[in-house]
């Protein structure tokens, strides 16, 4: 916020209007009104100067004498619940982020975990228990103490039935809930009911509550309506390096540092080291743009789409913006055809060749990908071979190579399959003469989405095959893709966590994110079949390098069948006000504001 | 008299009233048709069949449509919009707070706009000079067919790029004038929907101020010496203001079109802003309650300038009365 640039400006303005447009106006009235005296309009003219000069700084000229550091980002959504167990949008995981404390953290530069609110942890022999001494003199943000009874309430709440917790899932391996017991008011044991290879990192998950203000709610079975939006601020306490001080409907969220925040910077300074931090509510990614340009908001939640490239670095140069490349991006958009039996019975002719190998074979060889990187990211991204794109530090594995565009092989794998051209349209049509048309479903209002729809459309019908690309907006989308809908979709799935074991619903067929056919009771086909069994034994094992290993098969194996298809993925830059100091940028969401209690504002 | 105001302020509620529900329960029923329910958006894409199933039993979207409907009508008829399902929050005070954004804003721009698009209309029909008027015609004409959002999108490139004034976004403490100037956070969208509403009040004021200039009996008043400058600025003036303060109705009404395009474009927490976030999320009590409002508030504007317009015209007010006889 630059209070000293808009001062000046309107002094500025009430000058101007005072000086010349005011004695101008006078005249004309004047002018209209002979009968008037000079003297009669000069006391107009210094009314309405007086009026203007009020309304322009009707405000203190003088600055603060102790500046607050004051951060201000802005956020798209509104805040459906302050009580992070019932949440699981963007939002919330950004408010957990800043209010709540976790046991370990997952460092988003170096993408390991490390640790927090646990000061150390060791595993015992059985390879699935975990003994782990909590940190002494930390307190939550009423002064209260923190303790491993915390850590149990915690996890009570997030497992209670009646309240439904979406993060339970990620808490719960295969399935099996974790559980946690307090040895001593320091010390926890952590059990997984099999031995887990990602181990501690899961913690993450887990937002640490104050059981000395939720446990009455949760055992008279209030809360669910416990910490909601109307709830007063000074009630909402938590471990994290701020507390929320006022909320805005529509407005805006206002946080203030937590006096009783534990953790110290490197040079035992107490954290977080700004003051307040705003979060201004901004659902339109463009007026989000405008606010960070005019510098209305330090740090924006997106990050830059191609379109902005241009004007943002115009603005870096001047010194306005600062530009922060973060890397390459771990969620790519992928198309996916629907391959589950659902769709066989009702559409048989049709699935007889889009639920074949070679046709999805067909439809990657098609697309240049190399192309797709220029014409879609303007030149600022990589083509890929699968879900596990170069950002993941820890996962990605070279081995897993893109597919180079080839339309020859892509013809003839078509015409093997009795996909040809028998009418000499350009398009080809199968046995029984139908054309081969396909209805592909993207995000409306998504311009990466729905250019990449279109390059896909004009790749395609090269070799052939007519798509039909249809935009819809999200709530629809998603709708026809629950209920099974569709014939094939470009889209985009949010992974949880860089490591695989996080994402164990995309890659077992009896996954939810199983995108081409989710939730098999059985794996329905054989390949599928191995995949589980490789992600079963990636997750169990607890040696990284056969953690690894077996990884890289997976991932092989899912590329050879390719029932999802990647193309690219960005590179992924955000802008920020040049005022913002100490920040360490990361690929996972909040990008910038993970480390938000050791992000510093220069003086303005 | 009395019972005429009354019967006719008894009449206008009702109408007002009967309105904003058929337009909110037809709001009602379109959300419904649109693919896509609060159910599946708020949970996600991967959320199980049963999942869904819990959601909309716990929404109540697992019943006819019908009998949702009727439900609703029900606590309309207690004066209770339901709770926004996005929100969860009472919708009745959402849209008190989101609409009084809206209507500060309208309002501040609705009086700008007609102060300045009167004065300007009815010097340009009094004016002798030709270039002027020629001038005042072409930037009028060219202000109206500009759409809002490219009104809005100049200024805010302009507001960008010289730091004038703020581009979007309330202070929470705007009318105390403590954070930010009133005037820098209020002007952008202040003007974005004044200026091509004061361009066609404008229009409209110059060709009745015409119009009432050579009616005969302001010929009548000239002819016996009255000053032609005070013929355009009090007697004509005054009947040509019955037609533009009729029309200035409709344009209040446009001017919730205009700040929707505004609000969404600025981020200002108003009505428009809140009914989009409705739609995209299909919360219907949300919906239906915005768009009840929304027209209540279009049908009060409409209303009220028509009293405004029977007022000032004593030759409707006769006819009015003579033909109630």
């Amino acid at each position: 916020m630059q209070e000293n640039g808009s001062l000046l400006t309107e002094a500025h303005w009430s000058e101007w209007i005072i000086g010349r447009v005011v004695p101008g106006v006078a005249k004309k009235l004047a002018w209209l009104r002979p009968g008037h005296s000079r003297l009669q309009s000069l006391s107009a003219t210094i009314g309405v100067a007086l009026l203007l000069a009020n309304l322009g700084g009707c405000r203190p000229a003088t600055p603060d004498p102790a500046p607050r550091a004051r951060l201000i980002a802005t956020v798209r959504s509104e805040p459906r619940s302050f009580n992070r167990v019932l949440t699981a949008d963007r939002l919330s995981a950004l408010l957990a982020h800043l209010t709540h404390g976790r046991l370990v953290r997952v460092n988003s530069a170096t993408q390991d975990i490390e640790p927090w609110l646990a000061e150390s942890w060791v595993m015992e022999e059985n390879h699935r228990d975990w003994r782990v001494t909590l940190r002494r003199d930390v307190r939550f943000s009423d002064g209260e103490p923190f303790t491993s009874a915390d850590v149990e309430f915690s996890l009570a709440a997030v497992f209670d039935p009646a309240v439904g917790s979406p993060l339970a899932e990620a808490l719960a391996p295969a399935g099996h809930p974790i559980r946690v017991v307090a040895l001593d008011p320091y010390t926890v044991r952590v059990s997984f009911t099999a031995s887990y290879g990602p181990g501690m990192r899961l913690l993450e998950a887990l937002p640490i509550l104050p059981r000395h203000r939720l446990q009455k709610a949760l055992s008279e079975g209030t809360f669910k309506q416990a910490w909601s939006t109307t709830t007063p601020p000074s009630e909402l306490v938590g471990l994290g390096p701020f507390r929320i001080s006022r909320y805005i409907p529509g407005q805006r969220l206002e946080l203030e540092r937590n006096p009783h925040y534990w953790r110290r910077g490197a040079d035992g300074t107490r954290l977080p080291l700004l003051d307040e931090l705003i979060l201004e509510i901004v659902p339109d990614q463009n007026a989000e743009m405008l606010r960070l340009e005019t510098g209305q908001a330090d740090l924006v939640s997106g990050e830059l789409r191609p379109e902005d490239w241009a004007r943002i670095e115009r603005l870096q140069e001047q010194g306005r913006l600062k530009v922060i490349e973060l890397g390459i991006g771990l969620d790519p958009e992928a198309l996916w055809f629907n391959l589950t039996p659902h769709f066989a019975r009702r559409e048989p002719s049709r699935a007889a060749w889009m639920q074949r190998l070679e046709f999805r074979k067909a439809v990657s060889l098609a697309i240049d990908r190399v192309d797709l990187v220029r014409t879609i990211y303007l030149g600022a991204g990589v083509p890929i071979g699968g879900p596990v794109t170069p950002g993941n530090r820890l996962w990605h594995d070279d081995a897993v190579r893109p597919v180079p565009q080839d339309t020859e092989r892509s013809r003839a794998l078509l015409t093997s399959i009795g996909l040809v051209d028998r009418d000499g349209d350009g398009i080809r049509q199968d046995s029984d003469g139908h054309p081969i048309r396909l209805t592909l479903l993207t995000q409306r209002g998504h311009a990466i989405r729905e250019r990449t729809a279109a390059y896909l459309e004009q790749d395609l019908v090269k070799v052939g095959i007519d798509l039909d690309v249809v935009a819809l907006d999200t709530p629809a989308l998603v709708a026809r893709l629950s209920s099974g809908d569709f014939e094939s979709v470009l889209f985009v799935v949010q992974s949880s966590d860089t490591d695989p074991a996080a994402n164990l619903d995309f890659w077992r067929s009896s996954g939810a994110f199983h995108l081409w056919f989710p939730s098999q009771a059985t794996p329905s086909t054989d390949w599928e079949t191995r995949l589980d069994a490789l992600m079963d034994e990636q997750v169990a094992s607890t040696d990284p390098a056969t953690r690894r290993a077996v990884f890289r098969r997976a991932q092989l194996l899912l590329a050879e069948h390719e029932p999802i298809i990647h193309f690219a993925a960005p590179v992924l830059r955000v802008a920020v006000s040049p005022r913002v100091q100490a920040l360490q940028p990361g690929l996972l969401q909040p990008y910038l504001l993970w480390n938000a209690d050791s992000l510093a504002v220069s003086a303005p | 008299m009395v019972r005429h105001i009354s019967v006719a302020v008894a009449r206008g509620t009702c109408k007002a009233l009967g309105l904003a529900i058929l337009v909110a329960s037809a709001a009602y029923f379109l959300v419904q048709l649109a693919p896509g329910d609060f159910a599946q958006t708020s949970l996600d894409l991967g959320a199980s069949v049963g999942e869904r199933a819990t959601q909309q039993v716990v929404l109540g979207l697992d019943r006819p449509v019908l009998v949702q409907y009727a439900d609703w009508l029900v606590k309309l008829a207690h004066l209770d919009l339901g709770d926004s399902w996005l929100y969860q929050r009472p919708v009745v005070a959402l849209v008190v707070e989101r609409s009084t954004n809206t209507l500060s804003v309208s309002f501040i721009a609705l009086t700008v706009a007609a102060l300045a698009g009167l004065s300007i209309g009815t010097w340009r029909a009094a004016t002798p000079r030709r270039w002027a008027a020629v001038l005042v015609d072409v930037v009028s004409a060219t202000l109206v067919s500009l759409p809002a959002l490219l009104i809005t999108l100049v200024l805010a490139v302009v507001g960008a790029s010289t730091g004038w004034y703020a581009v979007g976004g309330l202070s929470p403490d705007w009318w105390r004038g403590t954070d930010q100037s009133v005037f820098a956070a209020l002007f952008l969208p202040v003007a974005a929907i004044a200026i091509p509403l004061a361009a066609a009040i404008e229009r409209l004021q110059s060709q009745a101020i015409g119009a009432a200039t050579s009616a005969r009996f302001n010929q009548g008043l000239v002819a016996r010496g009255v000053s032609p400058r005070r013929v355009t600025w009090i007697h004509a003036t005054r009947v040509a203001s019955a037609p533009v303060v009729s029309v200035l109705g409709f344009l209040a009404a446009n001017v919730l079109n205009g700040s929707l395009t505004v609000e969404l474009f600025l981020g200002w927490p108003g009505l428009g802003r809140l009914l989009v976030e409705g739609l995209s999320a299909r919360d219907l009590p949300l919906v239906a309650g915005c768009v009840a409002v929304g027209t209540l508030i279009v049908t009060c504007c409409l209303a009220a300038t028509g009293a405004v317009a029977e007022a000032l015209d004593p030759r409707d007010r006769g006819v009015a009365d003579g033909a109630r006889g």
